[in-house]
């Protein structure tokens, strides 16, 4: 065939052409048009709504939970990082618009190129602009609260760890999706540029499977998402695992559910280190001598007023009756009250249990007043820890993050994607990134997380790819599906009891 | 766009005038009666939303392959990022499946189909090539509307054609 042959042959070929009235073509161009706009508004939108979602939730932290200066710094820390990555975001966007439709292909790729190069420098370095301003603030913010070390500890492995998975996402997706495609896009730019033929290997994928119109239909799969109710089981738990971190985080900064003021273990700089080590003197000697049992020679630092107060016979009644309850004095922390009105607070640890021990001392060192406590048990403070914790107010609290758990699955389940493709070819997947050929899963194996089963695919090359299977919409359908398009004998039929 | 009668009535003109070039440049690049639909739609948004930017209609014809073709071109790659790993995934394993599929379904004009075919397996950039010269424009037409030099154009359209007819006596019948 000539090249005019060929030409005609192209010029006068049937088409099918789209059954649309002038008007119809009219309306559905000015609709598309509105909802570009809408699409266009709504992308800086969901970027601003994420922004103004977190700075609210830490605007809360900063007045109910990071309540010391330090914790303060790191709240601001996170706020500022979160307006900087959102500012960022709508910025590269801008910065890289796409071409205009009447430019030149090579401005388009150009244009594209640009695009997508700005897209992978923000996810090579989404560690500086992203996640390290967030940590560091959110880190900043646990140190300076009044909590145990271990549990800040917990809590700094626990961002270490989300962030690294965040990296890693981001790191993979640039490396299978962004860098191919720029790498393709320079090989077709380098091509026009200089009429070179372009590297195979890069431009590749770019070139659709070889189907006939017909047998291309027959390859659309049967599209299923993930149900409304599975999303819910973890997207509620998740709005309620927020709720009570957030409860949490009130209740720990909150002394009112104490019986006591905590253990100082330092002496509070209110205090002369003069007068704590007189102090101390003293508690160390009425120690030693209690668990020598020498109640007398306690008896004998009491001052004159005391000494009247407690003649020998009542001190050493008294004394002996300590040492039945709590034993042999071990060890002695303080002081660890500020010296309100004279008075020193040490906390003892007896062998059966441990007391506070508050006196004071007049200008010669003698004991002017004595008292012993007996320290509130853990497990009464813990009992009155998780009735604050669990208090109507807090409960209250419950009802709107559950609703608005409700409302982001559905917001969730209406906009994302389908899951799972079921064609006559075999199980689409990653939203049709991925397709398994039937004869190509050698064997399935039911997986199972609470009450959702999934599927393992296991293919000839023994790469195995989890697949959702009760966790999807229209069991029945999805049933329907499976029985039509595998082939008789194939092992995911084995697996369709599970559905129902 | 806020559009007026007379944008509307330029609209239906190029279109009406232009129909069978953008549907064959569609053909081109969409692999299936979905996607072709998908494309031609896309194609007409994109006329529609920059045809204020069209000062004189003398150069209607290269503008509007322009359009078409960086719509087109953008269109196979966003597919194509959700059909790419098809591609590679065991291609030889899927080419036999399709094949066993759609051997009884051959299209009535084997020849614009063997066409097609040889086509589907060329690049974007020799596609958009091949379809300009199909439609008979001049290398320096083909220039303005891919912005690759004239000179360039020849070189990569003499490739494309070579390509093209070694693949077209593959896809003859034997």
């Amino acid at each position: 065939m000539n090249d005019d042959e060929l030409k005609q042959l192209w010029q006068r070929q049937p088409l099918r052409t789209p059954d649309v009235s002038p008007a119809q073509l009219i309306s559905a161009m000015q609709k598309q048009t509105s909802q570009l706009r809408r699409t266009l508004v709504a992308r800086d939108f969901r970027e601003l709504v994420a922004c103004a979602f977190v700075i609210i939730i830490f605007g809360i932290f900063y007045f109910t939970v990071y309540l010391t200066p330090v914790s303060r710094v790191g709240d601001l820390m996170v706020i500022g990082g979160v307006i900087f990555i959102a500012w960022k975001l709508v910025h590269t966007r801008r910065t890289t618009p796409l071409a205009p439709p009447g430019s030149t292909v090579v401005e388009s790729l150009r244009a594209e190129l640009n695009a997508v190069r700005a897209q992978s420098r923000l996810l090579g370095s989404v560690l500086w602009w992203y996640l390290l301003p967030s940590f560091v603030g959110v880190t900043i913010a646990t140190w300076g609260l009044r909590i145990d070390l271990f549990s800040k500890i917990l809590c700094t492995l626990f961002f270490i760890a989300v962030d690294a998975f965040i990296y890693w996402l981001n790191q993979r997706a640039r490396s299978k999706q962004l860098l191919p495609l720029e790498a393709q896009l320079e090989s077709l730019i380098h091509a026009a540029e200089t009429g070179e033929p372009p590297d195979e290997t890069r431009v590749a994928n770019l070139r659709p499977l070889v189907l006939s119109m017909a047998a291309a239909d027959r390859v659309k799969p049967v599209e299923f998402k993930v149900a409304f109710g599975q999303l819910a089981i973890y997207g509620v738990s998740g709005f309620v695992g927020i709720w009570f971190f957030l409860m949490l985080g009130l209740t720990t900064s909150n002394d009112s559910w104490k019986t006591y003021t905590p253990a100082v273990q330092t002496p509070v700089p209110g205090v002369p280190n003069k007068e704590t080590d007189r102090y101390s003197i003293v508690v160390r000697t009425v120690v030693d001598l209690f668990n020598a049992g020498d109640y007398a020679a306690v008896q004998k630092l009491y001052n004159a007023e005391m000494s009247q107060a407690f003649p020998p016979k009542e001190t050493s009644d008294f004394y002996t009756g300590l040492a039945a309850e709590f034993g042999r004095i071990q060890n002695i922390e303080g002081p660890i009250s500020d010296g309100l009105r004279g008075w020193n607070t040490f906390q003892l640890h007896g062998q059966r249990g441990q007391l506070f021990m508050s006196l004071v001392l007049d200008a010669d060192d003698k004991i002017s007043g004595i008292r012993f406590n007996p320290a509130p048990k853990s497990s009464g403070n813990f009992k009155a820890f998780i009735l604050h914790l669990f208090r109507w107010q807090h409960l209250l609290w419950l009802v709107p993050f559950v609703l608005g758990g409700w409302v982001y699955c559905w917001l969730l389940q209406k906009t994302t994607e389908r899951a799972v493709g079921i064609s006559t070819l075999g199980i689409h997947l990653h939203k049709g990134l991925n397709l398994i050929l039937w004869g190509d899963i050698k064997e399935v194996r039911p997986f199972r997380l609470l009450n959702i089963r999934s599927l393992w695919l296991i293919q000839q090359s023994g790469e195995k790819t989890i697949m959702p299977w009760t966790g999807l919409e229209r069991p029945s359908d999805l049933k329907a599906a499976v029985e039509n398009f595998a082939p008789a004998d194939h092992p995911i039929r084995k697996q369709l009891f599970l559905l129902r | 766009m806020n559009s007026t009668p007379a944008d509307e009535h330029k609209f239906l003109e190029l279109v009406n005038e232009n129909r069978d070039r953008i549907l064959r440049v569609c053909r081109v690049y969409a692999w299936n009666s979905a996607d072709h639909d998908d494309l031609y739609q896309e194609i007409l948004f994109q006329i529609w939303r920059s045809l204020p930017a069209l000062k004189e209609k003398q150069f209607a014809n290269t503008w509007l392959y322009r359009v078409a073709i960086n719509t087109a071109i953008s269109f196979v790659r966003k597919r194509a990022s959700r059909l790419d790993r098809v591609v590679h995934f065991e291609h030889a394993n899927l080419t036999r499946t399709i094949e066993s599929r759609q051997a009884t379904e051959e299209s009535a004009d084997d020849r614009i189909a063997d066409l097609y075919t040889a086509i589907y397996k060329l690049g974007p950039l020799e596609k958009a090539l091949v379809t300009l010269f199909l439609e008979d424009f001049t290398y320096e037409q083909m220039a303005e509307v891919t912005g690759i030099s004239a000179n360039h154009v020849g070189v990569m359209l003499h490739r494309a054609r070579k390509k093209l007819s070694s693949l077209m006596k593959e896809e003859a019948p034997k």
